[in-house]
């Protein structure tokens, strides 16, 4: 009885008292009949008559004014309680246990503005009306919040709705913000649906608080899947929009460069993106650039950016002093702020050293590459040492960028294993061959049935290029690959002019039959006669390129240089972008996104366990120290080295964050991590009401609820039909009891005239 | 003592109804010269006939003209005027003492009786008084003497009423006991057998009388102006009622109109004079309506 009652009205405890109500009229009624009034009468002869024959009529008037009464009172009883006939409508509160389960989307797309109001903080109100509804009906709800950023750590779980909880959940809203990173929607949603499933006994309610983009909606089925299975167990769905309409927004989508080869006094190229998520064309966009938070002298203008383009422009920046700097862009506002800025990390070194082995000692191949890397120290940055094959036994190679290997006849087998080292923790090596080197080595021992460093088997001897007939045809036909992006294009006279006279060709009969299995062997520029010229292939973490021809113009014993690439300024070109290309392999991201722990496994024998992150300084610049914990890592021989691991997750500022880290010997090393808004959360498109029922089917255990509104939560949008229903019957029952009692009632008017 | 019975003699009305008069309607038979007809010839100014001389006649009575012309006697004979004798017929039972305004219905009647037993004393008229319930209580002999009104008034005051009204032996003997003609004034609530109340009536009209009926109503009989729950205990054991009254309202007063149009249509038919008075109408204004109204209505004939 008691449940029936608390899911058809709103206010349950009162019909108790109503019921109570309802004898009124009937008390009043028997008071009036034991309390009368004596009255000696003569004239009993006509009243005893006129008893007579009314005596039926008068029984039954009475009883129909007794009932008219009632049902008043029944009628005003059930706009006080508020009766709801259908207990599905009546989707909060029913009264008897209910649990209910919020789910707050925070991602970074609720911190949208919408008027004075950002959506989060619009949800945040509708779970303080929430609970405030269900203080009111204390002991029968229970409440649990799952914020989406740590949908893992509910809240609040299972609590019991009263004044404690609405002052602990105050204290703790206001204390929360919005995050900004990209979160998954359905991750919350199985947490909650875990936690309704515990939960056997009592009426389910999951309100789903989010902006609900379009992207997060449509892109991911299983959300909509999530919910249409809660909805198939019984659970009451409210969809809670927070935020009325799409609004068009701008976000710097990227800001890259090839920083590990930032260089002291080098300008350094930097590409800014910006992308434009509204409908509408945005004109003389202009962002502004920082470094180490001082505003360059310039802004980048775009003049126009069409509705959902993106377009992008390069700046240069020059940095005076080696150190860590952090380049940072930004818009003006707009209704997202957190995507208006990105940042940057850069490690700028007084230069970036290059290993040139020149295998040749007679030779001047190094000389070329020398030159064309380093014309002089502080205009490309880099600072390439020549060294003999030796030196790669004897020295750590991981101070060096790259590392040429030029027309080098054999390796010693610790050099080899040097190298492999170097290019698997993400080293960059570049072979020229040349008259000196040993095919058969090469193929035994580097490229080693595809597990070496060489790319492909060599054939015995090199072959000669036959010379051009015409002039139209090129002798090295390069790909759209990103190494020669500078050369893309029809007409390019620099390629043009280069002429390759004699190269190693790969061995046919692997090109005939492995060539198609050898993952990760890339040909990224032919010759002439289509054999493979360029070759890029991964090793580890590393990349390798390697170049079947001589590096610089080796005379051949007929006189001939085996090419003429060297003199050609195309070299120079090819040679920096290599430079670039390759140590990209070995940087870690140039920016993470917001959310992502930074990771640090350090080397025990290197560094103390202790860690100072600097937060950004948007976030207050705290300083916050970690102890590492030291862990065994497990190789072969489960002896590995020592190593000291920790992680640190508070990463959802965007911004850089700068770690120290000390070493045993007491120096600081410092590394930073630029942080960035997400992407995926610029795209302010919503998915409209339409659409969701679309997706979900028109259930009715979903509810949509619009943004602003709250009258769904006192569970006034529900009964209003009935309400006014019920003030109708009221209003037509009162009418009648009215005119029912003026009929049995006397009136002194008529009396005279019956008189 | 002098003063209760006094009460029923209010001066203001006596002053007011003092010049009024009561003229019989019939011809009655009085004792002293007065303002009615009288069935005698005898002394008057009025000329009525010639009749032939019998022995016996008064010889001062024959007309001599007639004589020296015919020389037959002939007595002439005159209209004769007597006084009325008037008996007051009072209901004094239970229902009578029903009243919700400063008088009931007895005080009310009684108060009737006695100014119309000064008005008729006053015309030299002789007055008697009966009161009754279910029998006659007290009896009164007419007289028309001045100091009778005493005599009258305090038959009225003595009575403290109980019983239940029932009329017709009531009736039949006061017309047994009646036999000189003359006027019967009823003041009486008729909550009576309207059967029994008609048959004694019109046994006294058999008799020669004159009837007169004042119908003392309480306005609340008439209007039944009640409300809320009532238990209504009847008068004169008549049964109680617990009720709302506003519902009955309706009925009582179609019961009460039947009940006055069944008297009215009866008296007419009778021709016995008729009046509905309230209780709360000022008694001098009701009486001076119904006396004036009752000298304008057409005189009987003689029989």
């Amino acid at each position: 009885m008691e449940t029936w009652l608390t899911q058809h009205f709103v206010n349950s405890t009162l019909v108790y008292t109503g019921a109570l109500m309802v004898a009124a009229p009937i008390i009043i009624h028997l008071i009036n009949r034991f309390q009368y009034k004596r009255v000696h009468f003569a004239a009993m002869e006509f009243l005893l008559q006129s008893q007579q024959t009314n005596q039926r009529r008068v029984l039954l008037e009475q009883l129909l004014l007794l009932l008219l009464r009632i049902i008043l009172i029944l009628c005003l009883l059930m706009l006080i309680a508020r009766l709801i006939l259908d207990p599905n409508q009546l989707s909060m509160f029913h009264g008897a246990k209910s649990h209910h389960v919020i789910v707050l989307d925070d991602s970074g797309s609720m911190r949208n503005v919408w008027g004075e109001q950002t959506a989060f903080n619009e949800g945040l109100q509708v779970i303080r009306k929430i609970a405030a509804e269900g203080a009111n009906r204390p002991n029968t709800e229970k409440m649990s919040l799952i914020v989406l950023s740590r949908a893992d750590a509910p809240l609040f779980l299972q609590r019991d709705i009263n004044e404690e909880l609405i002052n602990e959940l105050d204290a703790k809203l206001t204390n929360l913000s919005c995050s900004h990173q990209s979160l998954d929607l359905n991750q919350g949603l199985e947490v909650a649906a875990e936690l309704l499933n515990e939960d056997r006994a009592v009426i389910k309610t999951l309100h789903v608080i989010s902006d609900f983009r379009k992207s997060d909606w449509q892109e991911k089925k299983g959300v909509a899947e999530t919910i249409k299975k809660l909805a198939t167990d019984d659970v009451a769905i409210n969809l809670v929009k927070t935020v009325p309409d799409s609004q068009p927004n701008l976000a710097i989508t990227e800001l890259s460069g090839a920083t590990e080869v930032a260089a002291v006094d080098v300008p350094l190229r930097l590409r800014v993106s910006i992308k434009n998520f509204g409908d509408q064309v945005a004109n003389d966009v202009r962002v502004a650039a920082f470094v180490d938070q001082n505003k360059l002298p310039m802004s980048i203008v775009f003049d126009k950016i069409e509705a959902g383009s993106e377009i992008s422009q390069d700046f240069d920046v020059v940095f005076n002093k080696p150190n860590l700097h952090q380049v940072n862009v930004s818009l003006n506002n707009d209704a997202l702020d957190a995507d208006n800025q990105r940042f940057l990390s850069i490690a700028v070194k007084p230069s970036n050293p290059v290993l040139v082995i020149d295998g040749n000692p007679s030779g001047n191949e190094w000389m070329y590459i020398q030159t064309a890397i380093a014309p002089d120290a502080t205009t490309t940055g880099f600072a390439p040492s020549v060294e003999s094959v030796d030196y790669l036994r004897r020295h750590p190679l991981d101070q060096f960028k790259n590392i040429y290997l030029l027309n080098v006849a054999e390796l010693p087998l610790d050099a080899i294993a040097a190298l492999e080292n170097f290019v698997a923790e993400g080293g960059g090596l570049i072979w020229f061959v040349g008259p000196s080197i040993q095919p058969a080595f090469y193929n035994d021992k580097l490229y080693n049935d595809g597990n070496g460093l060489f790319p492909a088997p060599l054939e015995p001897a090199p072959h000669d290029l036959p010379p051009r007939e015409t002039n139209t045809t090129v002798d090295m036909q390069v790909s759209d690959h990103p190494l020669f992006s500078v050369f893309a294009g029809q007409d390019n006279p620099l390629i043009e002019a280069v002429t390759i006279s004699r190269y190693f060709p790969l061995s046919q009969k692997w090109l005939q039959t492995q060539a198609q299995n050898a993952s990760g062997v890339n040909v990224i520029a032919t010759l002439r006669n289509q054999a493979p010229f360029i070759i890029e292939h991964r090793f580890g973490k590393g990349r390798i390129i390697t170049c079947l021809t001589s590096a610089g113009p080796v005379v051949t014993s007929e006189g001939e240089p085996w090419n003429s690439w060297a003199f050609n300024p195309s070299f120079i070109v090819f040679q920096l972008e290599l430079q670039k290309y390759l140590v990209q392999s070995r940087s870690h991201d140039q920016a993470e996104i917001v959310g992502d722990p930074i990771a640090l496994s350090l080397d025990a024998s290197v560094f103390s366990d202790e860690i100072e992150i600097q937060t950004p300084i948007s976030q207050g610049e705290r300083t916050i120290r970690l102890k590492a914990s030291p862990k065994q890592e497990a190789d072969a021989s489960g002896n590995g080295p020592l190593k000291l691991v920790t992680a640190y997750r508070e990463t959802d500022q965007p911004g850089v964050y700068s770690v120290r880290l000390k070493r045993q010997d007491q120096t600081v090393e410092q590394q930073m991590y630029a942080f960035n808004f997400p992407v995926t959360e610029s795209n302010l498109e919503l998915a409209s009401s339409d659409e969701l029922i679309k997706e979900l089917g028109n259930q009715s255990q979903i509810q949509i609820q619009e943004p602003g509104e709250f009258q769904w939560i006192q569970g006034q949008e529900a009964g209003r039909e009935i309400t006014n229903t019920i003030l109708v019957i009221l209003f037509l029952v009162l009418i009648c009891e009215q005119l029912l009692a003026y009929r049995l009632s006397f009136h002194p008017s008529l009396a005279g005239a019956a008189a | 003592m002098t003063q209760d019975y006094r009460k029923f003699l209010l001066p203001e009305a006596i002053s007011r109804i003092s010049r009024l008069e009561i003229r019989a309607r019939s011809i009655v038979e009085g004792f002293l010269s007065g303002l009615h007809r009288s069935p005698f010839f005898g002394q008057s100014v009025e000329f009525a006939q010639h009749r032939e001389y019998a022995p016996g006649d008064d010889v001062r009575n024959i007309d001599w003209k007639v004589w020296s012309k015919t020389d037959k006697y002939y007595i002439k004979q005159y209209e004769e005027d007597t006084n009325l004798r008037t008996t007051l017929l009072v209901d004094v039972s239970e229902s009578m003492q029903f009243g919700t305004g400063p008088l009931n219905k007895y005080e009310y009647g009684c108060t009737a009786a006695a100014a119309l037993a000064y008005l008729l004393l006053k015309q030299q008229d002789a007055v008697g008084l009966v009161t009754f319930d279910d029998a006659i209580r007290t009896k009164v002999q007419a007289l028309s003497k001045r100091n009778h009104l005493n005599a009258l008034l305090t038959a009225l005051a003595a009575e403290k009423p109980a019983k239940k009204t029932d009329i017709y032996d009531v009736l039949r003997e006061v017309a047994e006991t009646k036999s000189q003609k003359g006027t019967i004034i009823l003041i009486s609530d008729l909550f009576v057998n309207r059967e029994s109340l008609f048959k004694g009536l019109r046994l006294l009209q058999y008799r020669g009388h004159d009837i007169m009926l004042l119908h003392i109503l309480d306005d609340q009989e008439l209007d039944f102006d009640y409300a809320g729950t009532t238990r209504f205990e009847g008068m004169e054991q008549t049964g109680e009622l617990v009720c709302d009254p506003r519902s009955l309202r309706e009925g009582y007063l179609k019961a009460m109109h039947e009940f006055l149009n069944e008297i009215r249509r009866r008296c007419a038919k009778n021709k016995f004079d008729y009046q509905t008075i309230r209780t709360s109408e000022h008694l001098d204004a009701a009486l001076s309506h119904y006396l004036n109204h009752r000298i304008g209505m057409q005189q009987s004939i003689r029989k």
